[in-house]
């Protein structure tokens, strides 16, 4: 028995060893609007070394993609990089996601295209979190999602495939809730429940727009 | 007709679908960092006067980035009939030769982006050469140096792109001088999708206004054609055919045209 879990340790050790860790980068660009535009983001990104699951989506402005996490970028850098191709980056988003050749529980779905992102949602309180995360759930091909109302961070993994950010950030504003990107009409948002009335005025982070 | 108008008003509502480059009218759009269009296309010209140019062209952007562009064009002119008819030797004699070289300078100065949609402006200044061919009457060249200036406009969204370009065109002979204003409609057929795969069609005008020819009123100086396009892209590659037909053309100089026909690509480097 002993023999055997030294084995098995032993494997998991060179598994883990082989295991590459990814990052995947996500972001919203404004100003492509025909074929060309996409085509000449691609041809820039798709030089990146290691670059792996390069999508963009000319109709929502959304480009996601994975990089081995020693070949990695700061957000600043994939910034400069969208500018140089003549458009321009509303926001970039990096989230450290092992989706490399762990073939354990949620990994799996990880590799199999989901993706996690933060996002700033306004809210309160307990009331406004059922409600964030209830409308952010009922997206299809949104896997989880998660509001704290300290940091007004909405955690969401979502198949990238399924739905995109802009999707749910609509969605989001459309039960009263300002997002990032999004107003929540002011039909819906006087309509909310007294303790959920956030502040309207308040900014958002710096670096959002 | 009312079928045409329904099918039409489907293809401006429906879903995104997004355009390419436009045939004639300058497009706004540069094409960013270490990227270049090379373009080769036949033209086809007929002049008044029996005068008949079938041309082979390219077009280069050399260097630029995002914000400007440095670009090279040029024509060989083959086959073409530009002398009248030779009575004594009963025969029109064809002609070939090198066009004019041109060296065009793009700086994009305004840029308006959206979530799928981009409103942009140019300056272009254009310098020709005069290295083509010239004979007294006809020719291919100028024999001038000519320098043009314009400003060059456009909105283009997923559904449909205008494009505009209003500029002046300067030469040491005033015949030579003009205003010109070009005006371009695009519309995409199908959907867009990766790998690219789209047919666009494309409606565009182009009006010259020459103020110092000989004329009995200003309006016999205006020139103005539409043309009616077809492009189909895939990748990095376009395939585009062009008919061109005048609207009003009352003045007959050398340049004017009576029809005009043009086929060709371009690519992506």
């Amino acid at each position: 028995m002993r023999y055997f879990l030294s084995v098995l340790a032993a494997l998991l050790m060179i598994f883990n060893g082989n295991a590459q860790e990814t990052i995947t980068y996500t972001a919203k660009i404004k100003g492509m609007s025909c074929n060309y535009c996409t085509n000449s983001v691609n041809k820039k990104f798709k030089k990146l070394p290691g670059i792996s699951q390069l999508n963009i989506d000319l109709e929502t402005g959304m480009l996601s993609f994975v990089l081995p996490k020693e070949k990695s970028f700061t957000i600043e850098e994939i910034e400069d990089k969208i500018k140089k191709t003549g458009y321009t980056p509303v926001w970039v988003k990096a989230s450290e996601a092992e989706i490399g050749t762990k073939p354990v529980g949620k990994n799996m779905d990880e590799s199999n295209g989901l993706i996690t992102v933060s996002i700033f949602v306004k809210g309160n309180c307990g009331m406004c979190k059922d409600r964030i995360e209830e409308a952010t759930t009922k997206v299809k091909g949104v896997k989880e999602a998660n509001w704290d109302s300290e940091t007004q961070q909405l955690k969401v993994v979502f198949n990238d495939k399924k739905t995109s950010l802009v999707a749910i950030e609509k969605k989001i504003a459309s039960v009263g809730h300002d997002t990032e990107h999004e107003k929540a009409p002011d039909s819906v948002y006087n309509n909310l429940h007294g303790c959920c009335k956030y502040d309207r005025e308040a900014s958002m982070p710096a670096g959002k727009e | 007709m009312k079928n045409l108008i329904f099918i039409l008003f489907l293809m401006v509502t429906s879903g995104a679908f997004a355009q390419g480059p436009p045939i004639l009218v300058e497009k706004p759009i540069m094409l960013g960092q270490n990227r270049s269009e090379l373009r080769l296309f036949y033209r086809n010209e007929t002049r008044p006067n029996l005068k008949k140019y079938q041309s082979a062209n390219f077009s280069y952007d050399i260097v630029g980035n995002q914000f400007w562009s440095i670009g090279v064009a040029g024509s060989y002119y083959m086959n073409s009939y530009i002398n009248t008819y030779d009575v004594v030797n009963d025969k029109v004699e064809p002609f070939d030769g090198f066009g004019d070289l041109a060296i065009n300078l793009k700086y994009q100065f305004l840029r308006k982006d959206y979530v799928g949609k981009t409103y942009r402006m140019l300056g272009k200044i254009k310098q020709t050469f005069p290295t083509g061919e010239y004979k007294n009457d006809p020719f291919i060249g100028n024999n001038e140096y000519e320098t043009a200036i314009s400003i060059v406009g456009g909105y283009e969204s997923l559904k449909y792109g205008i494009l505009h370009e209003l500029g002046y065109n300067y030469s040491p002979t005033k015949e030579g001088r003009y205003i010109k204003f070009d005006l371009g409609f695009g519309l995409p057929l199908l959907k867009s999708k990766v790998p690219i795969r789209q047919i666009n069609l494309y409606f565009e005008y182009q009006s010259k206004y020459h103020p110092y020819d000989e004329g009995p009123t200003h309006f016999d100086n205006f020139e103005a054609y539409y043309a009616q396009s077809i492009q189909f892209a895939a990748g990095v590659f376009t395939f585009e055919a062009t008919y061109l037909w005048p609207l009003y053309r009352v003045h007959d100089g050398h340049f004017s045209k009576k029809e005009m026909f043009q086929i060709g690509s371009r690519m992506i480097l």
